[in-house]
C-alpha cells in the first residue's frame, strides 16, 4: 500500500508544527555574550585607534596578534615597540569612559611575584606566602597564600601572582594549558586566540574577561621565563571594572629575575608598607 | 543581526535537522558566533538569509559528528513500543518523525530547507554547496526513503497491532 500519497505536503504541515517555535535563554544568551566576547574578521584591517568604544574593543584583532607572538618565543612580553611587523596595539583607554586619576595611589610590591604596581589609597592588601602554582582561576580564590591580593572597598578582589615558566613545556603550550585549565565554556573561558590586549606598564599581555555573565576579569603576560596572571573579580559591576583593572595593570613593572618560587622561606615577608606614589 | 527572531529560525532549523536540543542549541549558537565573526567579509546583504543558513547547516553537520548522543536518542526511538493509537493524526506524526530520524543528516537537511525554509531546490543546492542535479537527486531518494520506511512500518504496525485479531 502506498501509504502517503502526499507525503511531500505532509512533510510541510509536519515540519511546521514540530519546528520550536523559540530558542532557549540560554541560546539567545550565548548569542548576546558572543557579540561582547567575540571578535570580528574586519578588525584585522581595521586600526587599532580607529575603535573608541568600550564594547567594541572587545572585538578587535587582537587574537590575530597574539596568535603571531604565541608562535615565536618570547611571546607576549615584548616592548610594544620591539614588535616589528605585527605591532601588539596599544589598548587605549575609551574616550567614552572616565579618565582614572591615579594621583594618590600607592604602590604595592610583590617581593615574591617580581612585580610592583599601583592601587588606589582606600584598598587593603595582602602579601602571597607560597608559591603559586599555575591553575585556573579558581584556584586563586581569596585568601589563597599563593597569591597577593588587593582587596576594594566595593567587595571586588584583585589577585596577582606569578610563576617560573617550566623549561619542558613549550610557552605556547603553556599557554593553552593555562587557557583550557577552566574547561570548555567558551564564554567564560575563551580559546587563547581570542583573548584581547592589555597593557603591563610598557609591556602588552593578553586578558579576556569583562563580561557580566563571567564575573571576572583575568590577563596574562609573559616576561623573564614567567608568567604572570592577573585577575579581577566582584566588586559593585560584577565584573571587577575592567577600566580600572587595565588602569592597575597600566602601572606594573615586572621584575621577574626577583620573584621567589622556593616553597619555604623564612622569615615570610610582611606586608610592605606602602608608599605613596 | 541577533534578533530573537533571527535565533529562533536558525535554531529551529537545526532542531529539524538535529532532532536534538541540546545539539542544536549547540550548533546554533555555533552558527550565530561564526556569523558574528564572519559578518564583515559578507559582500552581498541580500544573501544575508542564504548565508546564515549556510552557517547552520554547517554547524549542524559538526555537530551530528557527536555520534554518540546522535546514535543513544535514535536506538532510543527505534526500541520504543509502538502505541496501539487510533488517532490517525497523532500516528501519522509519529510516523513521520521516525522516518525522519532515519534519513541522513544530509537528506533532512535538504528536507528541512526545501519543505520548512521553503527554499527552490537552486537555493537549497548553493546553501548545501552541491549542483542542483545532486540536490534533485538527494531529495528523490530521501523521499523514496521515507515512503519505504512509512510503508515497512505500516505493514509492521498492522500486523503486530496488540489486541487486533487477524483474519484467517
Amino acid at each position: 500500500m502506498n501509504r502517503p500519497p502526499d507525503l511531500e505536503q505532509r512533510l510541510r504541515v509536519h515540519l511546521a508544527e514540530e519546528a520550536p517555535r523559540h530558542a532557549s535563554d540560554r541560546v539567545l544568551e550565548a548569542a548576546l555574550a558572543t557579540v561582547w566576547s567575540t571578535r570580528q574578521e574586519r578588525a584585522l584591517r581595521t586600526p587599532w585607534r580607529s575603535f573608541s568604544m568600550p564594547g567594541t574593543l572587545k572585538l578587535v584583532a587582537a587574537p590575530a596578534i597574539l596568535a603571531l607572538a604565541l608562535a615565536s618565543s618570547g611571546l607576549l612580553g615584548p616592548r610594544a615597540a620591539d614588535v616589528g611587523s605585527a605591532p601588539i596595539p596599544s589598548p587605549s583607554p575609551s574616550p567614552s569612559a572616565q579618565p582614572i586619576d591615579t594621583t594618590g595611589w600607592l604602590t604595592f610590591t610583590s617581593d615574591r611575584h617580581g612585580f610592583s604596581l599601583r592601587y588606589p589609597a582606600d584598598w587593603t592588601t595582602r602579601h602571597a606566602t607560597a608559591p603559586w602554582v599555575r591553575g585556573g582561576i579558581d584556584h586563586d580564590m581569596p585568601g589563597d597564600p599563593a597569591t597577593d591580593e588587593l582587596d576594594l572597598p566595593d567587595g571586588g578582589v584583585f589577585w596577582l601572582a606569578s610563576t617560573a615558566l617550566p623549561a619542558s613545556v613549550p610557552v605556547d603550550q603553556w599557554l593553552d594549558q593555562y587557557a583550557r585549565a577552566n574547561g570548555p565554556v567558551r564564554t567564560c573561558w575563551p580559546a587563547l586566540a581570542d583573548w584581547q590586549p592589555i597593557a603591563f606598564g610598557d609591556l602588552a599581555g593578553a586578558y579576556h574577561g569583562g563580561l557580566a555573565v563571567c564575573d571576572f576579569t583575568e590577563a596574562v603576560i609573559l616576561d623573564g621565563g614567567r608568567a604572570y596572571a592577573f585577575a579581577a573579580a566582584g566588586g559593585a559591576d560584577g565584573v571587577g571594572d575592567l577600566d580600572l583593572f587595565k588602569a592597575v595593570l597600566s602601572t606594573a613593572v615586572l621584575d621577574p629575575a626577583s620573584a621567589v618560587d622556593t616553597p619555604a622561606e623564612s622569615p615570610s615577608p610582611g606586608p610592605a608598607s606602602p608608599s605613596p606614589s | 543581526m541577533l534578533a530573537a527572531g533571527t535565533v529562533d529560525r536558525l535554531y529551529g532549523i537545526a532542531r529539524l535537522i538535529l532532532r536534538d536540543s541540546d545539539l542544536a542549541e549547540d550548533a546554533t549558537q555555533e552558527a550565530l558566533e561564526d556569523a558574528w565573526r564572519h559578518l564583515p567579509t559578507l559582500r552581498d546583504v541580500e544573501r544575508f538569509d542564504a548565508w546564515l543558513y549556510r552557517l547552520v547547516v554547517n554547524a549542524c553537520a559538526q555537530a551530528g559528528r557527536h555520534r554518540r548522543r546522535w546514535r543513544t536518542e535514535i536506538t532510543l526511538l527505534v526500541t520504543e513500543p509502538s502505541e496501539p493509537d487510533h488517532a490517525s493524526a497523532l500516528a501519522d506524526r509519529d510516523q513521520l518523525e521516525r522516518g525522519l530520524r532515519r534519513l541522513t543528516g544530509a537528506q533532512r537537511t535538504i528536507i528541512v530547507l526545501h519543505f520548512y525554509v521553503d527554499l527552490p531546490l537552486k537555493e537549497v543546492a548553493g546553501i548545501m554547496g552541491i549542483p542542483v542535479g545532486t540536490a534533485k537527486s538527494r531529495l528523490h531518494y530521501a523521499l523514496e526513503a521515507m515512503r519505504t520506511a512509512l510503508a515497512a512500518e505500516e505493514r509492521s504496525t498492522l500486523g503486530t497491532r496488540p489486541g487486533e485479531v487477524r483474519s484467517a
